[in-house]
């Protein structure tokens, strides 16, 4: 299996944490978590303890704290997982006696997040996942295997559950951090490798920000269905991953994906008020970190004496790290950010273009983002080696012909008849001095228990392909070779024609491109296919100088100017997104910026 | 400009300075190509034009250069230099009875003023230098390896105020000349109006001392000088009121340098040396870190949550010794009378070695945690290899002389080993010893090395000519 191929597989299972999935419509295997009952207490003002045994038993707690958060920095998690168990009862005990005690409070806070990690789902979650990452290194390449639990559970449904369990403890904890943030003077000491640290407001509202942001982060994951299973199996992954993704059933999945009424990014009606008040929670987030950003100006009017045990310090000297007028700027561009959340505002773009962006209509989009798509049509899986543009023909067998991709389907139907076949790549190789319709081919198989490589001088006859081993190669699958002798494959009329009496290749401009689907505009009329598209354009002359010299084309790229002849959207402001863009405006935006990525010289 | 047009306006400018106003006139352009690699380049070009002239005692002097130096480094980030400089010069010399005095300012801005006394039989001289001024010392840009990242390029402007004080006592008994001399640079720190701009607090002591004799039909010369400085360089961050420390590296050098070169005739032989060790120290103390990122964001959102959310600090302590011997001899054929042709070919053989041995503690901070790793870095190069240098020099002798010159030098390599040494410790495991064979750090961890040589190597012709390569054209005019 390629390490590509665990990446996508680790990477759907890890990186479901970010975004979940699942069909409403479908049974166990994915379903959406249920949404989370949100927890409702008050916390009270600050208040010392007086009792000694209590005290201590917050010192020792605290202690713990500083322990959890060292282990979590040191990235112990398992034993972090066991201190956090222990130092959430002692700070509860503490809170039981007294209850508006902020440092027991910003403990307890602080433990709810970290005994996320003790959370029999969340936990379960971890566990499977580090499974499948075992699985992956032990060369496992089933994606059935990898991103299916136990139980025929998704490992996506599992990370939404997982998400789903965590947003109470977040509420939990912001309750007691609101509080917390409320009180200006309250400061926590502790001590780090000799050195004394002061936590005040200009902290506890960035970490209160932060946990606005996660529980913005896991509404989001926990809300969006991305199950690309196909009725809870990954075969088509399996497939494409075995066939170099020239598949069938891998192309059908991705045409039913992306078809406009399917439900691969739509919002699960469950979470819709949920996912609809994610800019209210990023609101509240960016409203922190001004809060704590303003209290770094406020404390640095009396210079920088009180500050010297903070994170960091606020002050115009050298001896400071950040001026206040820093902080001011940092505050009045947020407040221009903040306003995106709720209406449309100027946003400057790296290359000075200015865009109107509205976030709060992102959240709006419910029903899947494909209806945002340009103006698209897929073709049938049976046209996908068809050459139809961005090609020319010519009698060299040059390595980007259309016909390495049926020579390789043959010689894949070949090599997949020895019961160990993992993996296949094939490619031609020639040069300008290879004579017209012969070349060098060399087929590279993997198997679960092997290896096997051979090379053949190949001709083409009447659109006939001839393998002769040439004797490069060798074999590691216990003596047998599969691939020593190969038929004679026929090609397509499509890639392989005799015109005027010479045999000649449909090869790429520059790429071998699959003819998988072409853009159009909005009554429907084909404007450019995806394989044209990428292959840039050539002129007749270019062409015929080409094929004259018996060389490679040099194709131009399509501009952006091009492209904005050729590709349209339903609704260039996607949804409202970007109120007032039009289509005009859109493509100058995109010249300008990446003029200015590609002007990027150091 | 292009480099050959430069050349010929200086050669015009010095002839027509020459023949206009003096009887002393000079014009000069070389260039040194040290290196020119895929992760290292060095060159550095100047040219000037001297003028002067004598009226009894008294002597004027003025003179133009020009200098451009630049290199690069790249070790996944990119750290580039580049200076470039256009210095005009001018000054007198008096010479007296047993004195003499002598003033001269040029446009760095700096000035310095020499006052000498001396026996009339030149038995014994003394002499006392000071000078003040700046010197601009260029831009030194770190370029990050990915465009995006949230700090991609601080480009700093490095100027150093200086106060040079030296004492010299030279003596000329009988044959014998010996010599012994005294300086001492001190730099002060100052505050431009920059965004961003390197700061340097500096003290150099500067000794030296020579013996020379000449013999009957030769002359033996040697001395030795002993260079020692202590120096801070402090990396600002400027906006408006603020001015924030992002880089704090103090360091000690010194240099040992010895040389002994002999005449004789149209021979000339020559052996040098030098050993070159220094330090840089890491201070726990908080806004003394050697890299501390943060403070040098510009004004941002990103920069203001970035103090709560990510904080990096970095601390270095490092250690180099290089050592370097040079020994040669070159030999004139001059052809002629009135005008004379002599080529010179010289040949010197060297042997260099050099390493560095780097420690860095990276301190991490999110929110309330903190997160210390340690990474260590020895990298060692040995050399030998020879210079062979090739020169000629066109003269016509007479009331009017005129001298050109041009001369080429090509370094060659015999053998060249390069390597990287990664010694990251295992914090919790116990300290491993080197391997046989590896020299190791002598306190690290399990250590790889890496054949860095890769980028030393290359075809002939990409080497020559643009690695270990300088040229350089003159010529003079008297009269």
């Amino acid at each position: 299996m390629k390490i590509s191929n665990k990446l996508i597989a680790l990477a759907l299972g890890t990186c479901s944490f970010l975004a979940g999935c699942s069909d409403s419509e479908n049974p166990n295997w994915a379903k959406p978590a249920d949404t989370p009952t949100t927890p409702t207490f008050s916390a009270f003002t600050c208040q010392e303890v007086t009792d000694a045994t209590v005290a201590a038993e917050l010192e020792t707690a605290k202690s713990n704290i500083k322990e959890i958060l060292n282990e979590l920095g040191e990235n112990n998690l398992k034993s972090a997982q066991v201190i956090s168990a222990n130092t959430k009862s002692s700070f509860k005990s503490v809170l039981d006696k007294y209850p508006a005690n902020c440092e027991a409070q910003l403990g307890y806070a602080l433990s709810i997040i970290t005994d996320l990690m003790n959370n029999t789902k969340i936990k379960s979650f971890i566990d499977t996942v580090s499974n499948k990452v075992d699985l992956a290194d032990m060369d496992i390449d089933d994606f059935n295997q990898l991103l299916v639990a136990g139980d025929g559970k998704l490992l996506t449904s599992m990370a939404q559950e997982a998400m789903a369990q965590a947003i109470p403890s977040l509420d939990s904890a912001i309750i007691y951090m609101k509080n917390i943030v409320g009180d200006d003077k309250f400061i926590c000491h502790y001590k780090v490798d000799n050195r004394d640290f002061e936590l005040d407001r200009g902290e506890f509202a960035p970490a209160l920000a932060a946990m606005f942001v996660a529980k913005a982060v896991l509404t989001f994951g926990a809300s969006i269905n991305i199950d690309v299973s196909n009725n809870g199996k990954y075969d088509w992954m399996n497939d494409a991953d075995k066939k170099d993704g020239d598949s069938k059933v891998f192309a059908d999945q991705v045409i039913a994906l992306m078809n406009k009424g399917s439900s691969f990014t739509t919002v699960y009606d469950n979470w819709k008020s949920r996912y609809k008040d994610i800019p209210n929670l990023l609101d509240s987030a960016i409203q922190f970190v001004e809060i704590g950003l303003q209290y770094g100006i406020e404390e640095s009017k009396t210079g920088t004496q009180t500050q010297l045990n903070d994170p960091y310090i606020v002050g115009d000297g050298e001896m400071a790290d950040v001026s206040a007028r820093d902080f001011q700027k940092a505050i009045d561009s947020l407040e221009h950010y903040r306003k995106t959340l709720h209406t449309g505002v100027d946003v400057t773009l790296p290359g000075g273009s200015k865009v109107t962006v509205n976030l709060a209509k992102f959240f709006e989009i419910t029903d899947g983002w494909q209806d945002y798509l340009p103006y698209h049509k897929f073709n049938d899986y049976s046209e996908w080696n068809t050459p139809v543009e961005g090609f020319y023909w010519t009698p060299q067998l040059h390595d980007d012909t259309h016909a390495e991709f049926e020579i390789n389907r043959a010689v894949r139907a070949q090599a997949e008849k020895n019961e160990n076949f993992d993996y296949f790549y094939g490619h031609i190789y020639s040069d300008r001095s290879t004579p017209a319709g012969t070349a060098e081919y060399c087929a590279d198989v993997e198997l679960h228990r092997g290896y096997m490589y051979q090379c053949y001088s190949i001709s083409v006859n009447n659109c006939v392909v001839t393998f002769e081993p040439n004797g490069d190669g060798y074999v590691y699958n216990e003596g047998k070779n599969v691939l020593e002798t190969l038929p004679p494959v026929t090609l397509n009329s499509s890639i392989c024609q005799i015109q005027n009496g010479v045999q000649v290749f449909a090869t790429a401009y520059d790429d071998f491109v699959e003819n998988a689907f072409y853009f159009t505009d909005a009554a429907g009329n084909k404007t450019i296919s995806i394989q044209g598209l990428l292959n840039g354009k050539v002129d007749e002359a270019r062409l015929s100088n080409a094929q004259q010299n018996n060389k490679r084309v040099d194709p131009d790229e399509y501009t952006l100017d091009d492209m904005k002849k050729l590709i349209y959207f339903p609704d260039i402001t996607f949804g409202g997104v970007l109120p007032g863009m039009t289509a005009d405006r859109f493509w100058e935006i995109l010249k300008t910026e990446i003029r200015n990525d590609e002007a990027y010289d150091w | 400009m292009r480099t050959t047009k430069k050349i010929q306006l200086a050669l015009g400018l010095a002839f027509n300075a020459a023949f206009a106003v003096s009887n002393t006139g000079l014009a000069d352009c070389g260039g040194l190509f040290l290196l020119h690699l895929s992760d290292k380049q060095f060159s550095a070009k100047s040219c000037s034009i001297k003028d002067s002239f004598t009226v009894d005692n008294f002597n004027v002097h003025g003179a133009f250069h020009h200098i451009a130096i630049q290199g690069r480094y790249t070790e996944g980030w990119h750290i580039k230099g580049l200076n470039k400089l256009n210095i005009a010069n001018a000054g007198f010399e008096g010479h007296f009875k047993n004195f003499s005095l002598g003033v001269n300012v040029n446009t760095l801005p700096f000035v310095s003023s020499t006052v000498s006394m001396h026996r009339k039989d030149s038995l014994f001289t003394a002499s006392a230098n000071i000078a003040r001024g700046s010197i601009n010392l260029g831009n030194i840009s770190w370029i990050a390896e990915r465009e995006n990242d949230i700090i991609n390029k601080i480009s700093a402007d490095w100027e150093m105020h200086a106060l040079y004080r030296a004492l010299s006592a030279n003596s000329k008994i009988d044959n014998h000349y010996i010599g012994l001399s005294l300086a001492h640079v001190k730099t002060y720190p100052r505050n431009p109006e920059k965004t961003y701009y390197i700061r340097d607090s500096a003290s150099v002591i500067i000794l030296g001392a020579n013996y020379g004799h000449q013999f009957n039909k030769s002359r033996l010369d040697a001395g030795y000088t002993y260079t020692d400085a202590d120096m801070t360089l402090y990396g600002i961050y400027h906006s408006e009121e603020s001015r924030k420390r992002f880089m704090y590296m103090p360091m000690e050098i010194s240099l040992h340098m010895l040389y002994a070169t002999w005449k004789l005739d149209k021979l000339r032989t020559h052996l040098e040396y030098a050993h070159l060790a220094g330090k840089l120290h890491s201070n726990p103390n908080r806004f003394y870190e050697t890299l501390a990122l943060n403070r040098a964001l510009p004004a941002s959102v990103i920069k203001g949550i970035s103090f709560a959310f990510l904080q990096k600090t970095f601390r270095a302590d490092a250690d180099f010794n290089a050592f370097a011997i040079l020994g040669g001899a070159s030999y004139r054929w001059p052809h002629g009378r009135r005008y004379v042709f002599t080529p010179i070919a010289g040949l010197d053989v060297f042997g260099a070695s050099g390493k560095i041995n780097f420690n860095k503690d990276i301190e991490t901070t999110i929110l309330t945690t903190h997160q210390h790793s340690n990474e260590k870095i020895l990298r060692k190069i040995n050399s030998i290899g020879s210079l062979l240098t090739l020169e000629c020099e066109f003269r016509k002798e007479g009331p009017v002389s005129i001298a050109l010159q041009y001369g080429i030098s090509q370094l060659i390599p015999f053998y060249i080993d390069y390597k990287d040494y990664d010694a990251n410790e295992n914090k919790d495991g116990p300290a491993h010893s080197s391997s046989p064979g590896n020299p190791g750090t002598g306190d690290s961890g399990t250590q790889e090395v890496k054949d860095k040589a890769g980028s030393l190597d290359g075809r002939i012709s990409d080497l020559i000519f643009r690695n270990g390569f300088a040229t350089h054209l003159g010529i003079s005019v008297r009269f």
